[in-house]
């Protein structure tokens, strides 16, 4: 699999204190990539050194396949649409004057403005002032900004910030079918479910630190949910020394990966514990997600 | 780069301080020619030396200050940095397309002043004949020479937030072009200090200030050549430490 975004040791630090801790991030082509942490785990910082707005205190970083910095930011960023933070917008300035600015800036034609208004659902709000829009209607058009570049690469930090719920399931439709299309989303949220719904691929920040990075299958994988063992001979298990907690079924067991599940089969057995069922509790990606931060959870 | 710039100027507060400085120079200069016609010979030289006294000795260079702040700020508010910064556009550009764009501001708002003198002197002064023609071409030169301050405050605003503190910083280097300029001090100092340069250039051929040059082919160039050797060098800073900076 061929990566958009590659890092090596990425990190920025302000002073003594490190924001973004040695990342080495992977980011899938043609993948939506949902990059989720705590408020004020690194996600931004990181974006904008992606963008080289802001430029690493270390490491490298490879957007298609060439290095950015600020020698080379000036030939990627034509193919790079972002948004980062809340969306920009000259506010004296009407819809159409603002994506005006960014036509003449990026030299794009009149056409693919029209399709980048028209994607987001803009085009009648276009004449007012940019001062009048809702949060949701600026969301839109800095998400129109970014579109209008037919970008091989979106980086999008928190785009669905102030849209309604119909506004919410629309970018996410949009960014699923961009990816379709081939076009590589790395986005950022505080909403888990969001990121759930639409990612493929996850990264999980926390403290500045990459502490996970795979699919959702791998993440639950390394995560194991815990395991409860049917049983109608609970204190017999108990007994025999296993470390469990009791639930109206048998006994709920914690941290057991492949491994440790079967020696655990084995000792029921050898300990003549009858066992009606073995199975895996549910877990929302929330629950693994605060596994993984210590269940500093996303607020 | 520079059109985008212009288009971002459309509505913008800044062709109120285009209009509002001029205006208040030339009120003020005329009520003072009209309260001392005693002391004061008539015509167009004098009535134009109390028009731009006060106008190059302060209000031009503080109106740049004041019109860098407002051109900057439309990029420090929301996420407009990240906009520009993420556009093909080399540093060198995006603050050359500021300064130029401040530039033509400026011419504005020297021609809303010449319009303005030409027309209180006729209809309000009753001054006799047209105003002379000299007075464009000295209007035009001090546009070069607010060059300089429309890149030093460029380059303040870029860097600072705050809206007032570029500003209070630009009234400073006027104090410091007026030292000069009226102490007699001139000399190299007056062609280094941006505003001072703006004063030199204002007060060309204007008898009622102390220390003003007569407009001959060496104080213009003298004035060219420092105004685009300090606007370069400007130019060049502020592109460098916009290729260095963090944003946002």
């Amino acid at each position: 699999m061929s990566h958009v975004i590659t890092t090596e040791g990425l990190t920025k630090a302000y002073g003594s204190r490190t924001v973004v801790d040695s990342l080495d991030l992977r980011v899938p082509e043609g993948r939506v990539y949902g990059f989720l942490g705590p408020n004020g785990s690194g996600k931004s910082t990181t974006m904008k050194m992606l963008l080289s707005l802001v430029r690493p205190t270390r490491g490298e970083i490879r957007v298609l396949g060439r290095p950015m910095d600020r020698r080379t930011r000036h030939e990627l960023t034509p193919l790079i649409g972002s948004l980062i933070e809340s969306p920009p917008g000259y506010g004296h300035l009407t819809g159409r004057e603002n994506m005006a600015i960014v036509r003449r800036m990026l030299g794009l034609s009149e056409r693919r403005v029209e399709r980048a208004v028209a994607t987001v659902r803009l085009r009648d709000q276009m004449d007012k002032p940019v001062r009048a829009y809702s949060l949701g209607m600026k969301q839109r058009l800095g998400i129109a900004m970014a579109l209008a570049r037919e970008p091989r690469l979106l980086i999008l930090d928190e785009p669905t910030n102030g849209l309604d719920p119909a506004g919410i399931e629309e970018i996410r439709a949009l960014l699923v079918s961009l990816a379709g299309e081939g076009v590589t989303v790395m986005v950022s949220s505080h909403l888990l479910d969001e990121i759930d719904r639409m990612a493929s691929v996850l990264g999980i920040l926390g403290q500045g630190r990459l502490i996970f990075q795979g699919t959702r299958e791998e993440l639950f994988d390394r995560s194991a949910p815990d395991l409860i063992v049917e049983t109608p001979e609970p204190e017999r298990a108990l007994a025999s020394g296993l470390s469990a907690v009791r639930v109206r079924e048998g006994l709920r067991l914690a941290g057991r990966d492949g491994g440790s599940t079967a020696a655990l089969v084995r000792h029921l057995v050898h300990h003549d514990v009858p066992v009606h069922g073995l199975r895996r509790v549910e877990r929302s990606l929330e629950e693994v997600f605060m596994d993984l931060t210590g269940r500093e959870g996303l607020s | 780069m520079i059109v985008s710039e212009l288009a971002k100027l459309r509505r913008s507060s800044l062709w109120i301080v285009a209009v509002v400085l001029p205006v208040l120079a030339v009120t003020a200069g005329t009520l003072n020619y009209h309260g001392n016609q005693d002391v004061l010979s008539s015509g167009w030289g004098p009535y134009r030396s109390q028009a731009v006294l006060f106008y190059g000795l302060f209000f031009m260079s503080m109106g740049v200050a004041v019109l860098a702040s407002a051109a900057w700020r439309m990029e420090h508010r929301g996420n407009n940095w990240n906009l520009l910064m993420t556009t093909p556009a080399r540093p060198s550009a995006i603050v050359g397309a500021k300064i130029v764009s401040l530039a033509l501001v400026v011419t504005a708002m020297q021609m809303v002043l010449l319009v303005l003198i030409g027309l209180t002197g006729t209809w309000v002064l009753g001054l006799e004949g047209a105003p002379p023609w000299e007075y464009v071409p000295v209007a035009l030169l001090a546009v070069v020479a607010a060059l300089p301050v429309a890149a030093l405050q460029s380059l303040l605003s870029m860097l600072i937030r705050s809206f007032t503190a570029p500003v209070a910083l630009g009234l400073l280097g006027c104090a410091l072009g007026v030292a000069t300029m009226l102490g007699g001090e001139g000399g190299v100092v007056s062609y280094l200090v941006p505003q001072a340069l703006v004063t030199s250039a204002s007060f060309l051929g204007n008898g009622a200030v102390s220390g003003s040059a007569e407009i001959d082919p060496s104080a213009v160039g003298a004035i060219v050549l420092s105004a685009s050797a300090l606007t370069g060098l400007l130019w060049w800073l502020s592109a460098f430490v916009l290729s260095r900076r963090d944003v946002g």
